[in-house]
């Protein structure tokens, strides 16, 4: 069953709701064929961010032309959700198995290490909370952890301007900071 | 907090996060007045900012357990144990596995389904169909063993395990006669049969679900499943799933009619075809159930073959077939034809009944008996139209004959023509992909693997003439070569970071290979044809010779291959991805000439590096011994032996090239260093600390550097290692010698000279990254900047990380700093260490980098168009107003073409912008989404994909005059098209449809 990934783009940006599902469903498998093949390949010289398993997943999927405007920040909008959803879910699964436990990450830039860093499920509920209070700030934030949109590409998702992002980044961020905190 | 108070709160906190730091207790003061609760609630967020520090800003995702969350290997299902994944299709995945309990192992195939066929009712249907489908006991259909349902709700399917090849890949391989292929078919319509007399309907017949054994016995997979999956899908209704594939499935499937046995025999009919032709039957199906026709003789499609002018498909056909095209005509001719024609009517009624109907015919034909189909052909009145459907591939369809279908379509075209204006060329219905046209314009190249295998074709524009040219990866983008006779493909996604561009001559000769570092899509390929935007800047892109140089505001540094360049030969070996998750080792010169693949083996081999002086030896990393171990190849010979070292997942490696000798990083011993004697084989420990040891690097100045790791906790939970630099005297370590402390710091990158070492630290509380350097003669480390910004940008001498710093070959380091203001590519001299210079300073990320031929680079940031002179700092050009989006188009001479559209402003404007800043509009083109501009006619003329009210238009817009033509009105809903070329005073166009593309002549 071969769906027009770019179609479906088009239909969801003009507004098309029911596009959603099976372009959600064609990104899902799409990462999924990438995780696949990252799980054979006992790499040692670089670990992948997302950023770059979605990157990966749009070129396999979208028609390349020399000059769109915004299939591919739609794209990452769509990949965005769907990553937030995997690493939630996933999140819950590990989250009775986590005792201390050292899994480490290796960043892209090779020596950066860190352990877990941000708790997902922590971050889910605030996000939420952020979108009840303000919707769009909701999508920036998700747009720019887990789609690893630039701040132009959100501006271009979201249909504002870069600066309107910038500062709607700082305050989110702010918040987030605030929310994520332990309880004094 | 609720959204009016958070709005409130939320202006002042940007208003206040927007200033420096040292001014923003006294503005928050002064925003607040009165409202002691705004400023406390204010200051609180902005405590809790400071206190959190970069962790939001530089958050990394464990993205291997992302990849282990999607992977099923390993896990359990039930009482089975996924062992393998085996395929994937549109459905769901197919693994192997392993029955793990109830006393006995007994190996099984799995099918997983896709949420998307997650339907209501699938439980109970499959408990209806589970004894039905159990009964189906027959030598040649695989049994349903069992089923369930995951943790996650998703529905699985569990079947008798059966290996073999693909119906038409086997007949293929051995070379079957056309005999033989019947024979074979009948045995797979008597197992149909038998599942039609007991009131199985197959629905997804097709070669990939016909495996054949080793023995030559077909077996039939899914049989049910489609029916399990969809429910009855004989309402046509939009939920329902038309789970089939649309090459074998019948009319009156693919219009959601009820289905019958007569369905089971037009996909029996359609795989007969196509085993005994060789030819797809794609096109041809979409053509018949649009326009209620008929598919060709089979033998017609076979004798069109002599005229197609790709000898190697004739032959390979010929030759797969044990026979000559003409003798296959021949044989096909008379009965078989007949039977395809029957089995394959776009009326159910007209078909055999059922499988059992086309079997028998299949054996009167096989025993010389007549057949009952001839009798129907006979009666069958549109035999004229055959000759117009030409052959089975579409790529020898002449004009005239698609401009046939095109009119003679009933369902009708999806554009309209606009008389005069707009020509149909070329139509291809199927999945064909990336349309290029030579720069004369003359031919189209686009990608293909309508037969199985991917390729690129190249198809004269008159029909004259098509090429085809095999690759093992599918093409994702193909750019022509400035001079027409070479073609640039960028291929294979198996690993992020490593794309391959691959340059072809139209013989289809490899020119070279060059491993794309950077994941990501090239954003535009100048119309130069040589400069190439990837997504980490410009590079210099011979079509004959590769990738030349990246291209920096100061001046060309050496390219970034992705492999290690040996330090005399100059050579750099590096790793490839292939299609079958391997990886080969690559040969080549700098520029990417003279390469050779090292390995074609079905292991993988990665990370190579030199071993030996003379540059023909390398150590790499292999699985070849089945268990990872480190490798070492002569490449004169080719011989590879292993060092036997295991190697974890996360190891790092660096050859002592002067010592013979190899220093791993392994995480197996609590992490240490472990040298290891390239030609004895030997291990000797360097540390046993048991801290984490990561990535050695040796230096020509004689220092061997590594990384040491301390877990450390920090506020909210953020956790993260701290991580030292260590560092040895000598780049041959011995046992007992002891590393000291360089710095407390990570991404350590000593200078080519080794006098200096590079590191980035993150200062407890701070969300800015640093980036220090230490002589290495005692003195202390000195700050270069706080505002690092690690972002992928790539300058890479030496290197191929993405790193926010690197050296260039004269020891200056460059890096990016990023502050609230605005983005810079910073140089520092070692000579000069008390001054940073800066090469591009701009307040947006900039987008859309033009270069012109003499060096000048244009891009957009924010509001303004600005331009670099070559050794210039980059100056405004032209501010256009917020809220507007900008693109950077072209130069044109001294002229920028540039354009702009409002937000929700509904148009689209097109701008000349002198070098003095001046503006004048060129054009206005009504749309509320521009989907996508090409220039051609230098820039004279443009053409656009525009959407208004929801729907695409194709305008063409002339520059000079501000005229505006509209080619195509309503229904163009798909808005891809490929970059238009100009023949003469026309203009060609290729438009992307719901499937497929269209190629256009637009006359002036």
């Amino acid at each position: 069953m071969e769906e027009n990934i770019t179609e479906l783009l088009e239909r969801w940006s003009e507004g098309d709701g029911d596009a959603l599902p099976p372009l959600g469903e064609a990104v899902e498998r799409e990462l999924h064929e990438i995780a696949e093949r990252l799980m054979r390949r006992e790499r040692v010289d670089h670990t992948l961010q997302p950023t770059a398993l979605v990157n990966e997943a749009y070129i396999r999927l979208v028609a390349q032309d020399r000059m769109q405007w915004q299939n591919r920040a739609q794209f990452f909008a769509v990949a965005a959700r769907i990553m937030r959803r995997i690493l939630v879910d996933h999140a819950r699964r590990v989250q009775a198995l986590r005792r201390g436990g050292t899994s480490r990450t290796i960043s892209l830039d090779g020596v950066e290490i860190a352990d877990g860093d941000i708790d997902v499920l922590m971050l889910d509920d605030s996000l939420r909370r952020l979108a009840e209070m303000d919707e769009q700030q909701g999508s920036l934030v998700e747009l720019k952890f887990f789609g690893g949109l630039t701040n132009e590409e959100t501006a271009d998702v979201l249909g504002v301007s870069a600066r309107t992002i910038k500062r709607g980044w700082a305050s989110a961020r702010a918040w987030l900071a605030h929310d994520l905190s332990p309880a004094p | 907090m609720n959204p009016e108070r958070w709005k409130q709160v939320r202006q002042v906190l940007e208003e206040v996060l927007s200033h420096p730091e040292t001014q923003r207790q006294d503005l928050l003061r002064s925003l607040c007045g009165d409202d002691s609760d705004l400023l406390a609630e204010v200051h609180t967020l902005l405590e809790a900012d400071a206190r959190a520090g970069s962790a939001l800003e530089q958050r990394t995702l464990d993205v291997q357990a992302v990849a282990a969350k999607l992977s099923r290997v390993g896990q359990c299902l039930g009482p089975y144990r996924i062992d393998e994944r085996i395929g994937a299709g549109g459905m769901g995945e197919v693994y192997r596995a392993t029955r793990i309990e109830g006393g006995f192992e007994q190996r099984v195939a799995i099918k997983t389904i896709r949420p998307t066929f997650r339907q209501s009712g699938l439980d109970a249907r499959f408990e209806t169909e589970r004894q039905v489908l159990a009964d189906l006991e027959h030598p040649n259909i695989t049994r349903l063993l069992d089923g369930g349902t995951t943790a996650d709700g998703s529905p699985y399917f569990v079947m008798e395990l059966v290996e073999g090849q693909p119906l038409d890949e086997y007949c293929d391989e051995h070379q079957l006669s056309t005999r033989e292929r019947v024979e074979l078919l009948t045995l797979v319509c008597d197992a149909v049969c038998f599942a039609h007399q007991r009131g199985v309907v197959h629905r997804d017949l097709k070669p990939g679900n016909v495996l054949v054994t080793a023995e030559g016995h077909p077996k039939l997979l899914d049989f049910g499943l489609v029916k399990v999956l969809a429910g009855d899908d004989h309402q046509g209704s939009l939920t329902t799933i038309h789970a089939f594939t649309p090459r074998y499935a019948s009319p009156e499937q693919v219009h959601g009619e009820a289905v019958t046995p007569a369905a089971d025999v037009y996909a029996l009919g359609t795989v007969l075809f196509e085993i005994l032709t060789g030819c797809t039957a794609e096109r041809l199906a979409t053509a018949q159930i649009d326009a209620s026709e008929i598919r060709p003789r089979a033998s017609a499609a076979v004798s069109e073959l002599r005229a197609d002018d790709d000898s190697s498909r004739r032959d390979s056909i010929a030759s797969t077939h044990g026979t000559t095209i003409g003798g296959l005509a021949t044989t096909l001719r008379g009965d078989l034809d007949a039977i395809v024609s029957t089995a394959t009517r776009p009326a159910a009624r007209e078909r055999y009944a059922d499988a059992g109907g086309l079997a028998d015919d299949l054996r009167a034909y096989l025993q010389d008996r007549p057949v009952a189909a001839r009798s129907k052909e006979r009666a069958y009145r549109a035999r004229r139209f055959i000759r117009h459907y030409g052959p089975a591939t579409a790529l020898t369809t002449a004009i005239a004959a698609t401009a046939l279908w095109w009119f003679g379509a009933t369902e009708g075209p999806v554009f309209e023509n606009v008389p005069g204006t707009l020509t149909p060329l070329i139509t291809w219905p199927s999945s064909e992909d990336a349309p290029q046209f030579s720069p004369d314009g003359s031919r189209v190249a686009f990608v293909s693997d309508r037969d199985g295998q991917p390729a690129i074709w190249v198809q004269d524009l008159d029909g004259s003439d098509v090429q085809r040219i095999p690759r093992d990866r599918r093409p994702a983008q193909l750019h022509w070569a400035p001079t027409g006779d070479a073609l640039v493909a960028l291929e294979g996604t198996e690993i992020s970071g490593q794309l391959l561009l691959v340059g072809l001559d139209l013989e289809g000769r490899e020119l070279w290979a060059h491993a794309w570092s950077a994941p990501g899509e090239i954003t535009g390929w100048l119309d130069d044809g040589i400069h190439l935007i990837g997504p980490d800047g410009a590079s210099r892109m011979s079509p004959r010779r590769g990738a030349i140089e990246t291209l920096t505001r100061d001046g060309p540094l050496i390219g970034a291959l992705n492999g290690e360049v040996h330090p005399r030969t100059r050579r750099v070996v590096f790793a490839v991805p292939t299609t079958d998750r391997s990886e080969d080792l690559w040969v080549s010169d700098l520029d990417g000439s003279n390469a050779s693949r090292l390995t074609q083996t079905s292991t993988r081999e990665w990370a190579p590096q030199w071993t030996d002086s003379a540059g023909e030896r390398i150590a790499f990393i292999s699985n070849r011994s089945g268990q990872i171990d480190l490798w070492e190849m002569d490449i004169p010979s080719g011989e590879a032996r292993a060092l036997t070292l295991n190697f974890e997942r996360e190891d790092s490696f660096d050859v002592l090239l002067d010592t013979g000798s190899i220093v791993v990083a392994t995480v197996r011993e609590e992490g240490n260093l472990v040298r290891l004697d390239i030609e004895s084989g030997t291990e000797s420990q360097l540390t046993s600390d048991l801290q984490l040891d990561l990535f050695p690097q040796a230096t020509s100045g004689g220092r061997l550097f590594a990384h040491r790791t301390v877990p450390l906790l920090t506020g909210l939970g953020f956790r993260q290692m701290n991580t030292e630099i260590i560092a040895f005297e000598t780049t041959d370590p011995q046992p007992g010698n002891v590393p000291e402390k360089v710095a407390r710091g990570h991404r350590a990158l000593p200078s080519p000279d080794g006098k200096l070492v590079a590191f980035s630290r993150m200062p407890d509380g701070s969300r800015r990254e640093e980036l220090w350097v230490k002589p290495l003669d005692q003195s202390g480390p000195r700050l270069i900047t706080s505002l690092l910004q690690p972002v992928n940008f790539k300058l890479l001498p030496l290197g191929w990380w993405h790193r926010s710093y690197t050296w260039d070959a004269d020891n200056q380091l460059y890096y990016v700093v990023h502050d609230d203001e605005a983005w810079g590519i910073n140089r520092w001299d070692p000579e000069h260490p008390g001054t940073s210079l800066t090469a591009v300073r701009t307040a947006e990320e900039p987008g859309d980098p033009t270069i012109r031929a003499d060096g000048w680079l244009a891009y957009h940031a924010g509001t303004g168009v600005h331009v670099v002179a070559p050794g210039a700092p980059a100056r405004t050009l032209w501010e256009s107003t917020p809220g507007t989006r900008l693109r950077v188009l072209a130069w044109r001479g001294d002229e920028l073409l540039a354009a702009q559209q409002r937000d929700g402003s509904g148009a689209l404007e097109f701008l000349a912008l002198a070098p003095d800043g001046a503006s004048r509009s060129l054009a206005v083109v009504p749309s509320s989404t521009t989907t996508s501009i090409a220039l051609l006619k230098g820039a004279r003329r443009a053409i656009v994909t525009a959407n208004a009210s929801g729907i695409h238009n194709l305008w063409v817009v002339d520059l000079d005059t501000g005229q505006l033509r509209q080619a195509t009105r309503n229904r163009l809903r798909s808005a891809g098209y490929s970059a238009p070329v100009a023949i003469s005073d026309s203009a060609v166009v290729a438009t992307r449809q719901h499937e497929g593309w269209d190629i256009w002549l637009i006359q002036d």
